[in-house]
């Protein structure tokens, strides 16, 4: 059984863009997936739909076997703590530091704090940021912010991690350092969904790319 | 929701720690909002201290409450006893005394002129029964009870003087219903504006909370919190105020005037706590109804 299946999903935003059509495909568990496309294809869109930022207009989601359209607002904070998302504009808290960023999102879980100060220098260290615990993020780099963003994602062992155009401002050598990080988190079991422009990325990594174009599923490519 | 004591006791942690960080990110508002409480709770405090007051003023003077009921001269003694026995039925007469017209004529006219006391041939005072009753908000009942019965010629009370005190009671506790109902819905509606304010201020911070997986009672409590907070803190000083201000007019008054003394002000004390829960309740109210809407509004204006 699929960990993520989309049974023909659209989406309409209030506006009446459609951003997805009819959309259906499955994502097993372990899978690392590029999501491509030109601007405007409908990438974030399905990041969204999955995150339960949104629900569909028409068709199903299911993640683990469960419609998410039908989790109610109540329970939705418990199935987004099964997803890690590195958000395109990484919405870090700049008047908290790098340790306390990645703590925050252990603190809403409610772990007591001896355990929070156990595993946030753990995650830092994963992504290289350890040195830089008490930095804020203004003072981090492009790249560094985006680690940061990455340890926050995973703080809480997703089932799945989405990163929205995780490698958009950075240049090729710390690209492929945030890449690195991601395949070493998609190694350690966690599904991985990321959408990119980087075409030189996705040719590099030869990993499953799905092509999206104003909505449509044009391509489904696995290696 | 996995609640197990270790969660509960982090939840407790973060939950203050993040009021604490919502009250001093938003302490300038915080501030008005406790000040313009405190004086809404003074407004009402002041109606419930002058409402209690006249409470107990009607009360004391309703001890002195008695009923003079004078008595047609045709009536045999045994009518009379049987009149009594007819008056003492009703639930609010406490006791009934028979006074004999020879009685009544020396109350009546001693240390009156005695050449004028010679000149009357005889005593045209009737016979008296006086009547005590329980309270004076049921008089007029007995009243009405008594001068319907069968010997009875005329009725004497107070009645003008305990029909003003009704009425000013019954005006005050109108305006003071009236008047704590406007201040309850505007007191919500301020507290209401501090959290939607607070939301505002925070709601990058809050909506980043809800993307990484914060339930909703971790988000509201603080701010359902910091409404309580800013009330109860508001009522507190509106306590401290008045108290000050009735033990002043307290001491002042029992120095001029014996007879109508006011309410101790230890006496108010279930005044103050009426004053203050009310408030938390205010508190908890005004800041949920903001909330609810707003992280809706927030999650929808976002997720679009």
């Amino acid at each position: 059984m699929a960990l993520l299946e989309f049974n023909e999903v659209s989406y309409i935003y209030p506006n009446g863009l459609k951003a997805i059509s009819n959309l259906s495909l499955k994502i097993d568990r372990g899978e690392f997936v590029f999501l491509i496309g030109h601007t405007g294809a409908g990438k974030t869109t399905l990041l969204k739909l999955i995150h339960r930022e949104i629900v569909p207009t028409e068709g199903t989601i299911f993640f683990d076997n469960v419609d998410i359209s039908t989790i109610p607002w109540s329970q939705v904070p418990y199935y987004r703590r099964k997803i890690g998302v590195v958000f395109q504009d990484l919405k870090l808290l700049n008047y908290k530091t790098a340790f306390e960023n990645v703590a925050y999102a252990l603190e809403i879980t409610c772990l007591p704090p001896k355990k929070v100060i156990w595993r946030v220098p753990r995650l830092l260290k994963n992504v290289g940021l350890w040195e830089k615990r008490n930095f804020f993020p203004d003072e981090l780099s492009g790249g560094e912010q985006q680690r940061l963003a990455i340890a926050r994602a995973i703080a809480n062992d997703p089932l799945v991690l989405l990163a929205d155009e995780p490698t958009g401002n950075l240049d090729w050598d710390t690209a492929e350092k945030i890449m690195e990080i991601f395949l070493e988190i998609n190694r350690r079991g966690t599904t991985v969904i990321m959408s990119t422009h980087n075409l030189e990325l996705v040719r590099k990594y030869k990993k499953r790319t799905i092509k999206l174009s104003r909505g449509y599923l044009i391509d489904d490519y696995i290696p | 929701m996995d609640l197990n004591l270790d969660k509960l006791r982090a939840g407790t942690y973060y939950i203050l720690k993040e009021l604490k960080s919502n009250i001093s990110g938003n302490l300038g508002m915080a501030l008005i909002s406790t000040l313009t409480i405190t004086l809404a709770m003074i407004i009402i405090g002041l109606f419930m201290i002058s409402y209690a007051n006249f409470k107990r003023i009607e009360a004391k003077l309703s001890s002195y409450v008695k009923v003079h009921v004078y008595l047609s001269d045709k009536l045999s003694q045994e009518e009379i006893d049987k009149l009594i026995d007819k008056i003492k039925e009703h639930p609010e007469v406490i006791d009934v005394t028979f006074i004999p017209k020879d009685k009544v004529f020396k109350r009546v006219f001693e240390g009156l002129d005695i050449k004028l006391k010679r000149k009357l041939v005889y005593n045209p005072m009737p016979n008296l029964l006086e009547v005590s009753i329980s309270s004076s908000e049921r008089i007029e009942d007995v009243v009405n009870y008594i001068s319907k019965l069968k010997g009875v010629e005329d009725i004497e009370y107070w009645q003008k003087y305990f029909k003003a005190l009704r009425k000013i009671i019954d005006a005050l506790k109108k305006a003071f219903s009236l008047v704590t109902f406007l201040i309850l819905v505007a007191s919500v509606f301020i507290i209401s504006n501090t959290i939607r304010l607070t939301i505002l201020a925070r709601h990058r911070e809050i909506r980043i909370m809800q993307l990484i997986g914060a339930a909703h009672w971790f988000i509201k409590t603080p701010l359902v919190l910091e409404g309580m907070l800013i009330s109860t803190v508001g009522s507190l000083l509106a306590i401290l105020l008045l108290n000050l201000i009735y033990i002043r007019i307290y001491k002042w008054f029992s120095n001029t005037a014996t007879l109508l003394s006011l309410l101790s002000p230890s006496g108010l004390y279930k005044l103050w706590i009426t004053l203050l829960l009310g408030s938390v309740v205010i508190g908890a109210i005004g800041s949920y109804l903001s909330l609810e809407n707003s992280l809706r509004e927030l999650e929808r204006k976002e997720g679009t």
